[in-house]
């Protein structure tokens, strides 16, 4: 008697969690902030953008960053934690549980589905490409079928197994098939929420992983086509229009709007700049590059810092930044594809429609203008470090890449720390980042990089 | 599948019940019509008789010796009745008889057959200590040759008693009382409760049974105890009185912990159903009864709830007769505490320390950073910094360092901010029915200023509980309770303690003055210098700018039908539902700190013409929540009881199937410009406010989360559940027991497969003493127990399900669901299984009554979080990781040392010891930092385990030391690589516990008193806070830190580091915090409560129609030993060493029966 429509009653589920089932359900995982918000990045403490000094570098930072900043190995003890690590690897469980489920969802029409299946792939490669450009040895054709990349997580399911890492070849062929299978899904050609899939995206991203490759000609294809989606005119913020608002503030220091905000973002993930502000003093070397008037380096950086005076410049950009895909880096790479495959005129085009926007009308001139190959392919490249320093490694993995081109490998790093010298040569292998110590350790037999 | 279990607990109890045939024996004159089968031939009357006894459960007195050898003869084949074969016996004899009740008396007389009028005839009426009228008491003279039975009026008549002659009475629960007959025609007799026989019942919440016939582990409390100190809560009753229950610091635990992740207290059962709301939130007054259930055969069926043992509480019922009333008046009083407990250092010494660590602030901050980042700093560093600036010059800033150093707010604080804490409770209640019907009436009323001026609340609650007969057949049951709560909270925060003592609430004019509280001075005068509002802060202003209150209506309701189908089978329906409403006002009036430093910091300043543009309008804020519960209950209940004709079959056995539904709702919303006078306010446009820039508030931004106090909750939990439960016994010496139970529910992510595990249990007992071989004199009752059985909790939040939660981005303004939990299929329920040996020995003619239980608790398949590899997308999943076990041995003995008229004195002690033990745990990769002073679980160790850094002295610098696993002295956390270099201190958790308590009672006058220890584990004691922050020290600092490392050579003398300013390095602190010496072992013995009675004598009572009246006097924790070597008393601490000092509490109350 009771027993009767107990299936019914029992039925009733609570609220406040839920087991998704419908499409829009599935969909709003992709709208959780911490899906395309990325976390710290100790990778720049590795760059030759940054600077440590004095008490400033003890007291500061975690035991892992300094070791980081000394090219250390272990820079990882037992105790410590790679936040960044843990939270790829768990966005990309979340959309490998839409990839694997978002098929039997209800309530949506089968483009829908496969429209937001094509955003988890695109969103997983994106996530896939860091961890490789990171972890793994910078690319080598001859030898990325054996230099070790990272381990390949492709179902949302914990079970607890022995991992081992896919090789730098296996992750890079992951990342175009998940892109080759984002494209066949049919994603719009621009996202009207910019943190959702869009092919100008996608493209934004097969450019960035064949830069990596070193594969030119690709990489100016996808940037052009990418920034054709974006109309004629490329979406440019004019730092002209900006100002410092307020020296001795943090948030609210100068009035450039937040990536979210403001008109660049293509393919956003969200990120205060990796390092945060406050917490590293830039290097001679990028100090240098920036020249009389160019105003990206009183807007990201200040000396004094909240009223205290140092030895050099601190990071003070206090601006939630575009660490996805953008129209500065897609027209850097659309340039360095030209200028790499002889087309200096269109380089130098899109170097000088950046510039204009970064620079003061008088600092900027009449555009920079040279002829030979390689002086534009530097300027390019000293544009990228300008433009996107402290952003996720990009440093990091331009010198990565770099170390592989001959003409334009960065010399060795030396860094003094409490009297301390340390090496980094072009070519060590300590341009991979050491995997975390707990994943070895739960993982008996992976491979450390050393 | 649910039906079909369903059907199949039915059916096993109906295969059980199927081998026994009988007649109901209820009815008492019944046992007389019984039928008899007699065939004997020249025997005496006697012997006759006794075999007629033996099929029926009649009993015969033989007035006169001598008539037992009458011959007689009778053969018959039929069955007769008893009845019938007495008058055939008897005819042509002089032999007559008189009934009363089931019994038959046989007496000489000249007039024959049923004699109801003798010439000395005695009537009265017998009542308990509260004058509450008792049906059914046992009349006897001495002799046992004169009997009767009171009436449900508690009236008796009893014949041929002459004056001299012993009449001895006795009720089951009372202690039997004699008197010497003096001739009166009427007796008022009143019999006091029995503590001991009262044990013999046992309250299970589904079925009421009798100690001998239950195998399982079952602590019944005494009523005198819950009767004793009028104003303690539920769980103050209970402590110190059943062994193996522990208040330990207010938390209330049966045997242990037998969980890691899942809940660890009791489940309370009042009035048999599982109670939703607060145990304390019911009227004490009203409890007759508190049964625990401690062992799995106990508690298995409340299944996966009661896996941490039961309390049944049962409430007071009609009690049938003419009205009685009963009036208490109790008043309460707890001092203030005395200052000195909380160990704090001077204002002077405070000066002191902040001036000395100035210079070493001062170095790493220079005005320009602390005005750039707009640090608060303490009124010390304060007038250093504006002397290091030249506001102040060096003796004007030294005049005011001495002011600092000779202000203590401390008498203010008792003036202003402190007071007695006092509770004023009145209740009444009114009792009364008729032969069919009874009610129970009662209110309560209790009003309690707290210690912090400003908070006080006020709670009634009203009960009503009536049951009436129909046609003899059906009994119902309703109940209908109300509390109402009102509390108001407006009292400033009692943190005002820690301030620094300098920081005075009122200048020597009696003017309020402002204390540093969240914005450094500079930074509220630029403010008002730019025309927005003032945020001094002057607590004692504050007070009166802020309601805050909580109101709370709550409602439980039930009937019961209870029906008789036919004799030995019951139905019994239960329909309960609790309904709460609730009301959490916070209301921040307009002048309040938190309404204008809101208001403030989303305020923008034009540049231009300095107009201000508020965002947040002026005027109060109310956050308010409203929030309802509601549950109801429904149960069906089948009954069986049936004795085999002969009496030495005995089975119980009992089925039924619950639905319970409980939901809870709130609401929560925030609103500016709020006037409480008109209801009005004013909108705010939530989207313009996320994350706006160029504000006036501390870092020159602002952020208005919208969502954070405008909520909706929702839940909605159901279970379904079949049980059952059978008990037999044969010759009430041999009894077996045995339950069974399955819960469902509709929780996330619970796998059917895990919800179909039944709990179960299976048990006997056997009594010994009841054995002719047993001959051991000097033991009049021996009583062995064995129970098995199996609790268990089911993983409610985690299942082979991936489940979301939804996440709102307040800067982004986008809803997004995260992945909450992993789908996790390898998921089993945490079991528990209980094998539980009870011995109860009773010496001394039944004076000395013991218990002794032996328990062991192993649980498999413990459930908790264990760190995975983070490759996998989670920190940590849920797994059952691990195994542990509780054994113990609880002894308990109750002994009535002397029991004359005038004097009597009781005393119980019982004495619990739990050994708690890891023996499997697969714990997760932990940082050593996460270990140091931290609880952590390993093979071999207990539940509660605190593992500390090994000390290596302070420094020739003043720095704390520790070892590291290769015995090295290292200064920084991170100079510990390896666990191997902890030291497990101790565990949190009491090895042992119990109370010790003894009545007094001389006359009218009473006195009882108990003593409760707990031991074997350790506490954590206050550490000298050793790093000083932004604010100086900011607080109060533990006198400790005086004695610390100042120059070289101290460390040979002392063990406290140096005091520094470090606010970009804890990392010392942090060592500091975690070193062993902070531990202590937390043994103590503390004296918990002391009560004296006065009751008025019963001639003065009669006068003034009083059945009762008696005065009060209750004291708790006067006096306590300890054994750490400081003498500190334990409780005091919390478990991260929070010192909470508190001072006794002492009642006055009078109460009133009529």
């Amino acid at each position: 008697m009771l027993a009767s429509g107990c299936n019914k009653f029992l039925d009733v589920k609570p609220k406040g969690t839920l087991i998704p089932t419908t499409l829009a359900e599935y969909s709003k995982i992709l709208d959780f902030e911490y899906n395309f918000k990325l976390s710290d990045d100790i990778a720049d403490f590795f760059s030759d953008d940054a600077y440590l000094y004095g008490t400033i570098y003890s007291s500061w930072l975690s035991a892992s960053m300094q070791r980081a900043y000394k090219w250390e190995s272990p820079m990882f003890y037992s105790d410590d934690y790679d936040g960044d690590w843990s939270s790829t690897y768990s966005r990309i469980f979340n959309f490998n549980l839409i990839i694997k489920e978002v098929d039997g969802a209800e309530l949506g029409t089968p483009q829908q589905k496969n429209i937001l299946k094509g955003e988890a792939y695109l969103a997983r490669a994106f996530e896939y490409l860091r961890l490789v450009q990171k972890y793994g040895k910078p690319y080598d054709p001859t030898s990325s079928q054996t230099d070790p990349g990272v381990p390949l997580r492709l179902e949302p399911v914990v079970a607890p197994e022995i991992l081992t890492r896919a090789s730098v070849q296996d992750v890079l062929d992951l990342v175009a098939d998940d892109l080759n299978n984002a494209l066949a899904l049919g994603l719009p050609d621009l996202a009207h929420h910019r943190h959702r899939g869009s092919k100008a995206g996608l493209y934004g991203l097969l450019a960035k992983m064949h830069l990596y490759k070193r594969e030119y000609q690709e990489v100016y294809n996808y940037a052009d086509m990418a920034l054709q989606l974006l109309g004629s005119t490329v979406p440019l913020e004019n730092f002209n229009d900006y100002s410092v608002v307020d020296p001795n503030s943090g948030y609210g220091r100068t009035d450039l709007p937040n990536a979210h905000e403001g008109v660049e973002a293509v393919y956003l993930k969200l990120g205060e700049q990796s390092i945060p502000s406050g917490y590293v003093f830039i290097s001679n070397s990028l100090k240098s590059l920036y020249s009389e008037g160019d105003l990206r380096f009183e807007f990201f950086f200040a000396n004094p810092y909240y009223g205290v005076s140092y030895e050099t410049d601190m990071l003070a950009r206090h601006l939630m930044v575009n660490l996805g895909v953008g129209t500065p880096e897609l027209l850097l790479l659309r340039a360095e594809g030209a200028a790499r495959t002889d087309n200096l005129t269109e380089a130098l085009r899109d170097l000088n429609a950046l510039r204009a926007k970064r620079l003061t009308p008088q600092a900027y001139g009449s555009g920079f203008n040279s002829s030979i190959k390689n002086d534009v392919i530097q300027m390019i490249l000293d544009e990228r470090r300008r433009e996107l320093c402290f952003y996720n490694g990009t440093r990091l993995y331009d010198m990565k890449r770099l170390s592989k081109d001959p003409q334009f490998k960065t010399a060795t790093l030396t860094r003094t720390v409490e009297g301390e010298t340390y090496t980094l040569a072009p070519e060590s292998g300590r341009y991979a980042l050491p995997i975390w110590l707990k994943v070895i350790e739960s993982n008996p037999g992976m491979e450390q990089n050393n | 599948m649910k039906k079909l279990i369903f059907l199949f607990l039915l059916f096993t109890n109906l295969l059980l019940f199927s081998g026994f045939k009988g007649v109901g024996n209820n009815a008492t004159d019944s046992v007389l019509h019984k039928r008899v089968t007699i065939c004997m031939k020249d025997v005496t009357l006697e012997e006759v008789l006794n075999e007629a006894v033996k099929q029926t459960d009649a009993k015969v007195f033989f007035n006169v010796d001598k008539i037992r050898a009458i011959p007689v003869s009778y053969v018959s084949e039929e069955e007769i009745s008893f009845l019938s074969l007495l008058d055939i016996l008897l005819e042509n004899s002089n032999i007559s008889y008189t009934i009363r009740d089931n019994t038959v008396i046989l007496r000489e007389s000249p007039i024959k057959k049923r004699i109801e009028d003798q010439k000395k005839v005695v009537k009265g009426i017998v009542r308990d200590e509260d004058g509450k009228i008792l049906p059914g008491a046992f009349i006897k003279e001495r002799s046992g040759k004169r009997v009767a039975v009171s009436d449900d009026n508690g009236e008796f008549t009893l014949f041929e008693i002459d004056k001299g002659e012993t009449i001895i009475f006795t009720f089951m629960g009372m202690r039997t009382l004699e008197i010497e007959y003096s001739g009166e025609e009427w007796l008022e007799i009143q019999m006091k409760v029995d503590p001991l026989s009262l044990e013999q019942l046992v309250f299970t919440g589904y079925q009421t049974i009798s100690r001998d016939r239950a195998a399982g582990s079952f602590s019944v409390i005494p009523k005198e105890r819950i009767d004793k100190g009028s104003i303690l809560d539920v769980t103050s009753k209970i402590e110190g009185i059943a062994p193996g229950l522990s208040v330990y610091k207010g938390d209330v635990k049966i045997r242990g912990i037998s969980t890691i992740r899942g809940k660890s207290t009791p489940l309370y059962i009042v009035d048999g159903f599982p109670l939703v709301g607060d145990i304390n939130s019911i009227n004490p007054k009203d409890i007759t009864h508190i049964t625990l259930l401690k062992d799995a055969s106990a508690a298995s069926i409340y299944g996966a709830q009661a896996a941490n043992g039961v309390v049944v509480v049962t409430t007071q019922g009609g009690v049938r007769g003419a009205p009685r009333i009963n009036i208490e008046s109790a008043y309460s009083v707890t001092p203030m505490v005395n200052f000195d407990k909380y160990n704090f250092s001077s204002s002077q010494e405070l000066v002191d320390l902040e001036v000395e660590s100035f210079d070493r602030f001062f170095a790493k901050n220079p005005w320009a950073t602390v005005k750039a980042n707009k640090l608060l700093l303490s009124k010390v560093y304060d007038v250093l910094y504006k002397k290091s600036e030249g506001v102040l010059s060096n003796a004007e800033a030294n005049l005011e360092i001495e002011r600092l150093r000779n202000s203590d707010n401390r008498s203010q604080l008792k003036d202003y901010v402190l007071r007695p804490r006092q509770i004023n409770q009145h209740s009444i209640s009114v009792s009364g029915g008729s032969d069919n019907s009874s009610y129970y009436l009662s209110g309560l009323f209790r009003g309690t200023s707290e210690s912090l001026r400003g908070n006080k609340n006020e709670s009634v609650n009203l009960n009503l509980k009536s049951d009436f007969t129909l046609f003899n057949k059906l009994r119902v049951d309703i109940g209908s309770n109300i509390t109402i709560y009102n509390a108001v909270n407006n009292a400033i925060s009692g943190s005002m303690l820690y301030y620094p003592s300098y920081e005075m609430l009122k200048d020597d004019q009696g003017e309020d003055l402002a204390i540093n509280f969240k914005k450094p001075y500079y930074e509220i005068s630029r403010l008002l210098d730019a025309n927005l509002f003032n945020e001094a802060y002057y607590p004692l202003k504050e007070n009166s700018y802020v309601d805050i209150g909580t109101k709370n209506f709550n409602t439980r309701n039930y009937i019961s039908l209870k029906y008789n189908i036919i004799a030995p089978l019951t139905f019994e329906f239960k329909y309960q539902f609790e309904r709460g409403n609730g009301v959490q006002s916070n209301h921040y009036g307009e002048s309040s700190n938190t309404a204008l430093t809101m208001i403030n910091d989303f305020a923008q300043i034009d540049s231009y013409d300095n107009s201000i543009k508020f965002n947040i309008p002026y005027g109060g804020q109310l956050i308010e929540t409203r929030g309802n519960n509601f549950s109801q209950t429904l149960r069906a209940q089948i009954n069986y009881e049936q004795s085999s004709t002969d009496g030495n079959h005995y089975l119980y056995a009992l089925a039924g199937a619950e639905r319970r539904k409980m939901t809870t709702s709130s609401f929560t919303v925030q609103r500016f410009g709020y006037n409480g006078k008109d209801n009005t306010y004013s909108p705010i446009n939530s989207l313009d406010l996320g994350f706006i820039f160029g504000t006036e508030s501390m870092y020159g931004y602002s952020f208005y989360n919208e969502t954070l106090n405008n909520r909706i909750y929702e839940s909605d939990d159901r279970y379904v559940s079949f049980y059952s439960n059978a008990s037999y016994s044969y010759l009430k010496r041999y009894s077996f027991t045995g339950s069974i139970r399955v819960d469902q529910s509709n929780l996330w992510g619970t796998d059917p497969s895990v919800q179909y595990k039944p709990l179960w249990s299976l048990g006997g007992a056997w009594l010994l003493s009841d054995e002719n071989f047993f001959d051991l004199p000097w033991i009049d009752r021996l009583n062995v127990r064995l129970t098995y059985g199996i609790n268990g909790n089911i993983p409610k939040d985690t299942g082979p399900y991936v489940k979301l939660s939804p996440y709102y981005s307040s800067s982004l303004f986008l809803h997004g669901y995260s992945v909450a939990s992993p789908p996790n299929y390898n998921l089993t329920w945490e079991r528990t299984a209980v094998t539980n040996i009870g011995f109860d020995i009773n010496f001394l003619k039944n004076r000395l009554n013991t218990t002794i239980e032996l328990y062991n608790k192993k649980t498999t398949d413990l459930l908790g979080p264990i760190t995975t590899d983070p490759t996998q997308g989670f920190q940590s999943i849920i797994v059952n990781y691990g195994s542990m076990f509780n054994r113990g041995v609880e002894f308990g003995i109750y002994s009535r040392n002397i029991e004359k008229r005038d004097f009597s004195w009781n005393t119980s002690l019982n004495v619990a010891y739990n050994k708690n033990e890891m023996t499997d745990i697969t714990h997760s990769v932990l940082a050593v930092s996460a270990w140091a002073g931290n609880i952590a679980h390993v093979v071999g160790k207990p539940y509660g385990s605190v593992y500390a850094y090994r000390w290596a002295g302070v420094s020739s610098t003043g720095e704390p030391q520790v070892y590291n696993e290769n015995d090295d002295i290292v200064l920084t956390t991170s100079g510990v690589q390896s666990i191997e270099a902890l030291k497990c201190v101790g565990t949190l958790m009491p090895n042992y516990s119990g109370g010790f308590e003894n009545f007094f009672r001389y006359k009218n006058f009473s006195l009882s008193f108990l003593f409760v220890f707990y031991g074997g584990n350790i506490f954590k004691k206050d550490v000298p806070e050793i790093s000083g922050t932004n604010r100086g020290l900011s607080s109060n600092f533990n006198k400790a830190l005086n004695d610390r490392w100042m120059v070289e050579g101290d460390e040979l003398k002392t063990d406290i580091p140096k005091f520094d300013i470090a606010p970009d390095n804890y990392d010392r602190a942090n060592l500091y915090r975690a070193v062993e010496q902070h531990w202590a072992p937390a043994d103590f013995i503390k004296l918990r409560n002391i009560e004296f009675t006065y009751n008025l004598p019963k001639d003065l009572l009669k006068k003034i129609n009083f059945s009762n009246a008696s005065i009060k006097f209750f004291a708790n924790n006067l006096f306590y030993l300890a054994k750490n070597r400081e003498g500190l008393d334990p409780e005091m601490f919390s478990s991260e060493g929070v010192r909470n000092p508190t001072a006794p509490n002492y009642t006055f109350s009078l109460n009133i029966t009529f």
